[in-house]
């Protein structure tokens, strides 16, 4: 059944409709909220506070065909109050990410990682890039939105968004060539 | 086309946003420009790097609304079972423990004259509450005397400190005045002294003057 019809059948009284929309989008939600942090509980606590938030205020939501859009933008929404609120302390532990790597860099191209090392690397990496632009990034890499669907989440020109995606591949490519991370560490475990 | 116009369709052909001339037209300028196409390349290694992160899948349903619930316009939060399930499960052992407790260590708990009394094992016997009409009298007799006592002592203590003062402000004063009286008399003194050399100083130079007088005249004659 279509995201359109269940929210009209919850606005008619079917909460059962709800719980539909909650087991269809709760995979992808928790997917972003986990990208956006890299965190498995900041990723469950987002989740539910976004369904929580969509569950009370249903009824604002103008066109039920927009229901994805909207939900993300909560949950994208949540994330930057989070990240606002834990500031001081989220700043930091992400400061002490930035400055330590898993592997020491070396500007030698011998450098090899095992995909264990490659992955959290990976996840270090994104956590550095400037948040619009990793929200970006996650959107479209990870939830395969497209550059419409994301400029109507983030209510931001489809050229700024696709502006967005370029200076964040460019900022994630500098990071990469500067740890000699590169995609063979991830297929073939060493 | 130019370099920029090129970059801008980079996100577009990276993810099959572009429609089939757009495609064309920017294979066709890259094969012109390797500098670009060099650049489309390692973004779309960045690109492929990023799609080996894992993804990690919530174990358990976050969400789930009970069916109970009238949902017509409904403003009441989502019940997080799961969550509520935990508390309320942490809530009745800590109950059953507390029960249990109560049980094994033969609590007491009692109340008399509005008081609550708590104890363990035998029940305990009621301890005295409050004081007689003598104790309170005695009491106050007892902190009436230790004011009294205190007063006094507050009392003396500043009368002292007030002689002291005065008695010093005496010594001072006597002090000035001596001083004062010695430094008089010495001017006194010193004042007599000098009227007293200026008046020999008048004799001599009288005497002196005689003296040239008589001498003068006795030459003449």
């Amino acid at each position: 059944m279509e995201d359109a019809k269940l929210v009209q059948d919850f606005w008619g009284g079917d909460i059962q409709a709800f719980n539909s929309l909650v087991q269809r989008w709760q995979p992808p939600i928790h997917r972003f909220a986990f990208r956006f942090f890299n965190n498995s509980d900041e990723a469950h606590d987002i989740t539910q506070q976004t369904f929580i938030k969509a569950y009370q205020k249903m009824d604002t939501l103008d066109d039920a065909d927009k229901f994805s859009s909207w939900l993300y933008r909560i949950a994208n929404n949540l994330c930057l109050d989070e990240l606002k609120r834990a500031g001081r302390k989220r700043t930091s532990s992400l400061e002490a990410l930035k400055v330590a790597p898993a592997q020491p860099v070396t500007d030698s191209p011998d450098v090899e990682y095992s995909q264990a090392e490659a992955t959290i690397l990976l996840n270090k990496a994104l956590i550095q890039i400037p948040t619009e632009q990793r929200v970006v990034i996650i959107m479209k890499q990870y939830e395969n939105l497209t550059f419409k669907e994301i400029a109507e989440i983030l209510d931001e020109s489809i050229n700024t968004v696709k502006s967005r995606m370029y200076y964040g591949l460019k900022a994630l490519r500098d990071i990469f060539n500067q740890w000699n991370l590169t995609k063979e560490a991830f297929e073939y475990e060493s | 086309m130019n370099h920029e116009q090129a970059r801008m369709l980079f996100m577009d052909y990276l993810y099959d946003e572009m429609d089939s001339t757009e495609r064309i037209a920017l294979e066709a300028y890259l094969e012109e420009h390797p500098d670009l196409q060099q650049e489309l390349k390692e973004l779309s290694g960045t690109a492929e790097i990023l799609s080996f992160m894992p993804v990690d899948q919530p174990k358990e349903k976050l969400v789930i609304v009970p069916s109970g619930i009238e949902s017509e316009k409904t403003t009441a939060p989502v019940r997080r079972l799961n969550t509520s399930f935990r508390y309320l499960s942490g809530a009745a052992a800590a109950i059953l423990i507390f029960f249990m407790g109560i049980l094994v260590s033969n609590l007491n708990i009692s109340t008399t004259d509005g008081s609550l009394a708590i104890s363990f094992g035998e029940k305990a016997e009621p301890v005295q509450q409050g004081f007689s009409p003598e104790q309170v009298e005695a009491i106050i007799t007892q902190v009436q005397a230790d004011n009294a006592a205190l007063v006094n002592q507050l009392i003396n203590t500043l009368q002292d400190e007030q002689q002291d003062q005065i008695e010093q402000s005496l010594i001072n004063f006597a002090s000035y005045y001596n001083e004062q009286r010695t430094k008089d008399l010495e001017l006194i003194s010193l004042g007599f002294d000098r009227l007293e050399e200026s008046t020999y100083n008048r004799f001599r130079q009288t005497d002196e003057v005689l003296g040239e007088i008589i001498q003068t005249v006795n030459t003449e004659r």
